[in-house]
């Protein structure tokens, strides 16, 4: 099969899923095995076609490259954008992601939407998101990109709320639309700076521009990078529009694993590493993107130390995570960042799935207070669990280990990074130990806390099955990413050499000892942080509740999550409820109403009076003709 | 003999004729726009359209052009049709009504 074939298939596959699905199976159809297995065959020959394009790249030579053409989508002007899709090593790892994780998701969620009561919609709108995933992450130029963009933003609506009888999961989708909104307004902006400074939107004519110091367009490259920025923020829960992500987690699990941790909200790096060439030429947007990133992550982390929500836990880590991988590319390390974009999709699926799991096997309970020593009675869902943990812990040789180790040690020792960044970044590894270790403590270990009506149970297959091989993903899929110091130079840097001629790597300047060093510390550091969590909440149980009382002002505050959602009602949402209501009283009522009221009963005044001359007395009519005439003949004759 | 002055009034030339025209045309047009019986104001219209015809006879004599002598008589025909129409429907308002009065036939009011 030709590629174009191939690249058509694999984008139509999950679009046509969506619309049988979503019209053509009955939505009152309570069983979720038909719409299910529709979904993921969709889901499934969209992976193989992916596969196969990533078998075909790697087979090329220099130049890794496929481009397909559909049709001349706009052309204005100067301005063109081509519905093009294009397939290169850094899309190529992508849809292999996004194709792969998803149809695990979708498997999964066969058993997890077991008793719900519109499975059909919910495939229906979970392919859609594929859908929309690829367009993103397959157009060749901004504005497809762009397209996509909204379209995973939608779907991210659509699920959030899929179950919006309940209003607090019904405004959850409303926030993480209307925080996202406001990022991709920056999205926009900075388009439009691009095409208004380079004339073009594709992909691969930016890439070839080149950009020297002495140009004067390393302002407008600033500016619209930072645009840029902006809108990833907004998409990939960064300071300060990271608000809608945890509240996010109203949605299904198998929702928050594919979109709020997999796919959706790492477009953002997704969208910079494409773009790296001018992010690198834009030093202070890189700066701004590190700062961001590592206060991100350690803010997330903090709040996540105290949660007892199994899902908002990995929310906050989520958004730790994602800090983590800016701070990566922010310090000119694109390739490293990706790394983590990688490994993070199979762990941080992994945990949300085992999540779903513990909720479903917990009969919808997500508080971990209540739950513990849950290890004997989900084995398999413990035992992968596990995997992911290690993983996100940096445990050595499991996949988070290299690539979060990649990231410090770029932010160590690369020239747009500081040692700051480095001690922050350490800090916040250790946090993650902490609070991931404190997750497994008070889910999986220790005394169990489970009411005594509830029947813990096993998952079924259906949903063990992707649990077993995301965990074995956690495992090995850092292992493309072996750093040279660790292998001796002997194991090839397989992601690095991938994306060597797409991605531009900012060298670091660094002796081996200091790499070395560097990695210990951050090991240990979360060694020990891990040790002294389980310490804490396996061992001594009872210190923990003593904790909140002796700092009490530092417990409520993180406790609150630094009350960011109130700063944020306070300053924000309501002067400006305030304001609109005060418009409305008073501009809306008073001033536009009063003026279009006036208008309209001036015209129907007049109309009122000027209907007194159409009486039916036909000799008036009469009277009104002579009357036109002889003005006529006035102004005929007096001219 | 009369004098000079008395001479040029005596002298009937073509205003004489436009300004009876104008004179009968407006008792026409005031017929038509006042009167309430529909006899009287099909007269007034008989009345406009021979201020008409005087006019057009009036311009033919003293312009030297038989046209508008010709174009009175497609006049008084259309004048003699329209009056037979006309008062047909008179009568058969008036054998319906028992009426002539205009006033009482407003049921067209919109």
């Amino acid at each position: 099969m030709s590629s174009d074939t191939l690249v058509t298939i694999l984008l139509l596959s999950p679009f046509i899923g969506f619309l049988i699905n979503g019209f053509l199976v009955k939505q009152n159809n309570k069983s979720p095995v038909r719409a299910g297995i529709i979904g993921t065959l969709a889901s499934g020959i969209s992976f193989i076609c992916a596969a196969t394009l990533f078998a075909t790249l790697s087979g090329m030579g220099e130049d890794k490259h496929i481009h397909t053409l559909f049709f001349n989508w706009l052309e204005v002007g100067k301005f063109k954008a081509d519905m093009a899709f294009m397939v290169d090593p850094i899309s190529a790892v992508m849809i292999m992601i996004i194709t792969g994780v998803g149809s695990l998701i979708h498997l999964y969620s066969i058993g997890y939407m077991g008793h719900d009561p519109k499975p059909a919609k919910f495939f229906a709108y979970l392919n859609l998101f594929l859908f929309n995933m690829l367009v993103l992450v397959l157009g060749d130029n901004l504005l497809l990109m762009f397209v996509g963009w909204e379209g995973v933003g939608l779907c991210s609506y659509l699920l959030i709320g899929f179950w919006f009888q309940d209003p607090e999961k019904a405004s959850a989708g409303m926030k993480a639309f209307v925080t996202n909104r406001i990022g991709d307004a920056g999205f926009l902006l900075g388009l439009f700076m691009i095409f208004v400074t380079f004339g073009t939107v594709e992909f691969s004519s930016l890439s070839k521009m080149t950009f020297s110091p002495e140009v004067a367009m390393i302002g407008p490259i600033t500016l619209a990078t930072l645009f840029l920025f902006i809108g990833a923020t907004g998409k990939s829960a960064q300071i300060p529009l990271y608000i809608w992500l945890p509240d996010a987690m109203a949605g299904p699990t198998p929702v928050s694993a594919l979109i709020h941790a997999a796919t959706m909200v790492t477009a953002g790096i997704y969208m910079i590493v494409r773009l790296n060439f001018l992010f690198a030429a834009a030093p202070t947007t890189m700066h701004v993107i590190s700062i961001i990133g590592a206060s991100t992550a350690f803010f997330a982390a903090s709040i996540g130390l105290l949660q007892n929500d199994i899902k908002k836990i990995l929310a906050y880590s989520t958004v730790s995570q994602l800090g983590y991988m800016f701070l990566g590319v922010g310090v000119g390390a694109f390739t490293a960042g990706f790394f983590h974009l990688m490994t993070h999709a199979f762990f941080k699926a992994l945990m949300f799935l085992g999540a779903g799991s513990v909720i479903h096997g917990m009969h919808e309970e997500q508080d971990i207070r209540k739950m513990g020593g849950l290890a004997k009675k989900m084995p398999i869902t413990y035992g992968t669990f596990l995997f992911g943990w290690l993983a996100i812990i940096g445990t050595p040789l499991f996949s988070g280990f290299f690539s979060k180790d990649e990231i410090l040690w770029r932010a160590y020792s690369s020239p747009l990074g500081s040692h700051v960044l480095w001690v922050v970044g350490a800090i916040t590894a250790a946090m993650t130990a902490f609070y991931m270790t404190r997750l497994m403590a008070l889910t999986f270990w220790g005394e169990s806390r489970v009411a005594p009506n509830v029947k813990v149970h096993e998952s079924s297959l259906v949903m063990t099955i992707p649990l077993m091989v995301l965990a074995v993903l956690s495992l090995v899929g850092g292992w493309v990413g072996i750093p040279h110091i660790l292998s001796g130079g002997h194991i090839p840097n397989i992601l690095e050499e991938w994306l060597h001629h797409v991605v531009i790597n900012i060298e670091a300047e660094g002796s081996a000892a200091e790499e070395w060093v560097t990695m210990g510390v951050s090991v240990f550091l979360a060694a020990c942080s891990a040790y002294s969590a389980y310490f804490l909440y396996v061992k001594r149980p009872k210190l923990v509740s003593e904790l909140p009382k002796k700092f009490k002002a530092a417990y409520t505050l993180v406790y609150n999550k630094y009350f960011v959602d109130e700063i944020f009602q306070w300053t924000l949402i309501r002067p400006i409820i305030q304001l609109s209501r005060g418009l409305w009283a008073y501009l809306d009522v008073r001033v536009i109403d009063r003026t279009t009221y006036l208008l309209s009963d001036v015209v129907k005044g007049t109309g009122d009076n000027l209907k007194l001359m159409i009486n039916g007395n036909v000799q008036q009519y009469a009277l009104y003709i002579l009357f036109g005439v002889v003005v006529s003949l006035v102004f005929v004759f007096s001219r | 003999m009369l004098p000079d002055n008395l001479v040029g009034l005596l002298h009937v030339g073509l205003n004489h004729y436009l300004v009876l025209s104008g004179l009968l045309f407006s008792i026409g047009v005031f017929g038509v726009l006042v009167k309430k019986n529909a006899i009287v104001i099909l007269m007034s219209i008989e009345l406009m359209l021979n201020a008409v015809n005087l006019d057009f006879v009036a311009f033919s004599k003293y312009g030297h052009n038989i046209d508008g002598q010709a174009m009175v008589f497609f006049v008084m025909t259309i004048a003699a049709a329209e009056a037979s129409v006309g008062l047909a429907i008179a009568v058969a308002v008036f054998k319906r009504f028992k009426e002539v009065n205009i006033s009482k036939f407003e049921n067209l009011k919109g």
